[in-house]
């Protein structure tokens, strides 16, 4: 069973994402905020990680950087989930190292066919 | 400055320095008399310097004329005719000072109007005393019938001269004493000296031939001329003082011009060569004036234009500063707003979605539908803020474009892979027309939007069983994507307004659609602010519509920078 870490300040985006991944077999765990998120991601081993880009802490791009910058946090498949629906944005959250991007609002019935194809990409 | 001299002694003394000045005036000309009868002269300068005197000292000054006149004639004449002829001599130049002061009202030099009207008022002033001077004598049996039309027309004539020469250059000396100093320069004594030297000739004993039969007079002119064009109104009537005082003096001491047999003939000649020359140059200093005080209010009127023009600047820069923050806090606003709505509509959108998708467990068809209409209705609520917050960031101008090489063709596909769904459930079928694949350099994602708002617009207004077109045509520099349907079409009258924000066309349309009313204005925003691009539609009722959009192959980073 596939380990899901989620970092993500808004409750009802935890809730959101965190059920539909559960409701599809994978195990989470979450985080609340940057840098709880970074030493989870480090600590647990979790097989991806789904990550917010507006958090209250740090900001997404560098919770990614502290978690590459570890020698345990090189390999895992970290997906960019936001609703920064901006032109240029995937190509800038690709370019900083994420191995997917993901825009909300998810639709529940695709988003798990989405996470499958970033996560076969980046094997 | 405090004048310490009593009010009443004030006027004590102008009345007492009138009276002297009219009564000494008269005694400079006295040895200038050409009529033997004594009070007649070719030029009576008291009438100037009573008319000048009310320019001076206003109607106030009319005692020191009366007393003047009565000193001067009690010497000549008994004493009622005296009297009489002091209250005329008074009267007329009275009169002529009211008229000016009546229709003038301003400096008789300023403007031709009122140098025309001090002539008309010296006439009338010179008729007033010249009539009532004759008459009291002619009562008084101190002119004899014969030669009493002979003296009357000595007597309008001398005053009117002394009107003409001594008036202006009192009135003149008035507002501008210092006038002398204009003539401390090389020009200014050179001019002096011509004209000195003219009179000389003219007037003087030093004629080389006949004077009398040739219009050397007219020697004088140039000078004149010089003074009045380089020096001013002052000098002009100083000038043409020195003019008459030359000719009259040349004449009487039997040189000049105008010395004929009879004194009679010789005075009449000399009255009207000054007083064509008085006028002449009067006429044109008055013509200068009006001329030099236009461009005067001219300029002034420029130079205040140029201030007001500033300070309206000024205003306006104030005025447009405050409306760009306020438009930079509106978009901050509007920026906010909609990621404060988004967050939320996120939540009813997924929850919906996960509900309606029957993960958290089995629905009935009743529940699955309502949740299918929250789960719409909040996508529609997110396009709409999406929608606001775009046409708000293009708006103010700082939105950026995200410049990328590109397939069109995948983005073709794309954009029609997302529309399929819904155009199938409605039994639409979409074709693409394109001949071969093209790399173009744009904003993917802006591109992207338009297209997908051609389309889903095109499926929403497009009965069951249609048939949709997107055809590409491509030329040296330019892309052009159409959009086709055989829906509803749109009325002429109505093309126009389509891509205006809001624009939303009337009739059932407007049940059906249930989009923003922002979706063809934003495409048209995005297509020709951000895309360098244009937007068309082309339509008939009944028959379908085209929505078609052109833009470069390659957007250059130099185009974007000059917006």
């Amino acid at each position: 069973m596939a380990k899901a870490l989620i970092i993500e300040d808004n409750e009802n985006n935890m809730e959101l994402i965190s059920f539909i991944l559960e409701a599809n077999g994978y195990e989470t765990i979450k985080a609340e905020n940057g840098l709880s998120g970074v030493s989870m991601a480090l600590g647990e081993h979790p097989d991806f990680i789904i990550l917010d880009i507006q958090l209250p802490d740090i900001d997404g791009l560098e919770v990614l950087k502290r978690i590459r910058e570890a020698e345990e946090g090189k390999t895992v498949s970290i997906i960019a989930m936001t609703s920064y629906a901006m032109s240029g944005d995937k190509d800038r959250m690709l370019k900083a190292g994420f191995n997917g991007y993901i825009e909300k609002p998810i639709d529940p019935e695709r988003v798990i066919q989405q996470i499958s194809e970033i996560l076969a990409l980046s094997k | 400055m405090k004048n310490t001299f009593h009010p009443i002694l004030q006027t004590a003394v102008k009345i007492v320095l009138v009276a002297v000045a009219y009564f000494l005036s008269a005694k400079v000309v006295a040895p200038l008399s050409l009529v033997e009868s004594g009070s007649v002269f070719a030029i009576w300068p008291p009438a100037g310097v009573a008319l000048a005197a009310f320019f001076w000292f206003g109607y106030r000054a009319w005692p020191g004329i009366f007393i003047g006149a009565l000193a001067l004639n009690i010497t000549l004449t008994p004493f009622l005719p005296s009297i009489q002829i002091a209250i005329t001599n008074t009267l007329g130049p009275l009169l002529g000072f009211w008229l000016l002061q009546r229709y003038a009202n301003k400096n008789i030099f300023d403007s031709t109007k009122t140098m025309a009207l001090f002539f008309l008022s010296i006439i009338a002033a010179s008729m007033v005393t010249s009539f009532g001077g004759v008459f009291s004598l002619w009562v008084h049996a101190l002119v004899s019938k014969t030669v009493v039309v002979m003296v009357w027309t000595g007597w309008f004539l001398g005053d009117l001269i002394g009107f003409l020469f001594v008036t202006p250059l009192l009135v003149a000396v008035r507002r501008e004493p210092d006038f002398m100093l204009r003539l401390f320069s090389v020009e200014g004594i050179s001019m002096l000296a011509v004209l000195a030297a003219t009179c000389l000739t003219v007037f003087g004993p030093f004629a080389f031939f006949n004077l009398v039969d040739y219009p050397v007079v007219y020697f004088l002119l140039p000078p004149l001329i010089w003074g009045a064009l380089r020096f001013g109104s002052t000098v002009a009537v100083f000038s043409l003082f020195i003019v008459v005082v030359a000719s009259i003096s040349g004449t009487i001491t039997g040189y000049g011009p105008f010395l004929r047999d009879d004194p009679n003939q010789s005075l009449l000649l000399l009255q009207s060569l000054n007083g064509m020359f008085a006028i002449t140059i009067l006429v044109m200093i008055s013509i200068f004036r009006e001329r030099e005080l236009a461009q005067g209010q001219l300029k002034e009127y420029k130079d205040h234009l140029e201030e007001l023009v500033n300070s309206r600047t000024g205003d306006l820069l104030d005025a447009n500063k405050k409306l760009q923050e306020l438009d930079h806090l509106k978009n901050l606003f509007l920026a906010s707003i909609s990621h404060e709505l988004r967050t939320p509509l996120n939540a009813i959108i997924g929850f919906s979605g996960v509900l309606k998708s029957e993960m958290a467990g089995p629905l009935n068809t009743k529940q699955k539908e309502q949740l299918d209409r929250i789960n719409k209705a909040g996508g529609h609520l997110l396009e709409i803020v999406a929608e606001v917050l775009d046409v708000s960031q293009i708006e103010s101008g700082n939105n950026t474009v995200f410049v990328e090489m590109f397939s069109l063709a995948e983005l073709i596909s794309e954009a029609v892979k997302e529309i399929e769904m819904v155009a199938a459930s409605k039994g639409l079928s979409i074709k693409v027309e394109m001949e071969r694949d093209v790399m173009i350099q744009s904003d993917r994602r802006r591109l992207y939007q338009c297209l997908l708002n051609y389309l889903s617009n095109a499926v929403k207004f497009t009965e069951k069983s249609g048939m949709m077109i997107v055809r590409v045509e491509e030329s040296a520099e330019q892309i052009q994507i159409s959009v086709i349907d055989n829906g509803i079409g749109i009325a002429n009258e109505d093309q126009s307004k389509l891509f205006e924000p809001f624009e939303r066309l009337e009739s059932h349309l407007k049940v059906k659609a249930g989009g923003t009313g922002l979706g063809l204005y934003l495409t048209r925003k995005i297509i020709e602010d951000l895309l360098d691009g244009s937007v068309w539609v082309q339509s008939a009722v009944g028959e379908g519509s085209t929505f078609g959009l052109t833009i470069p192959k390659i957007i250059t980073d130099k185009m974007k920078k000059e917006k």
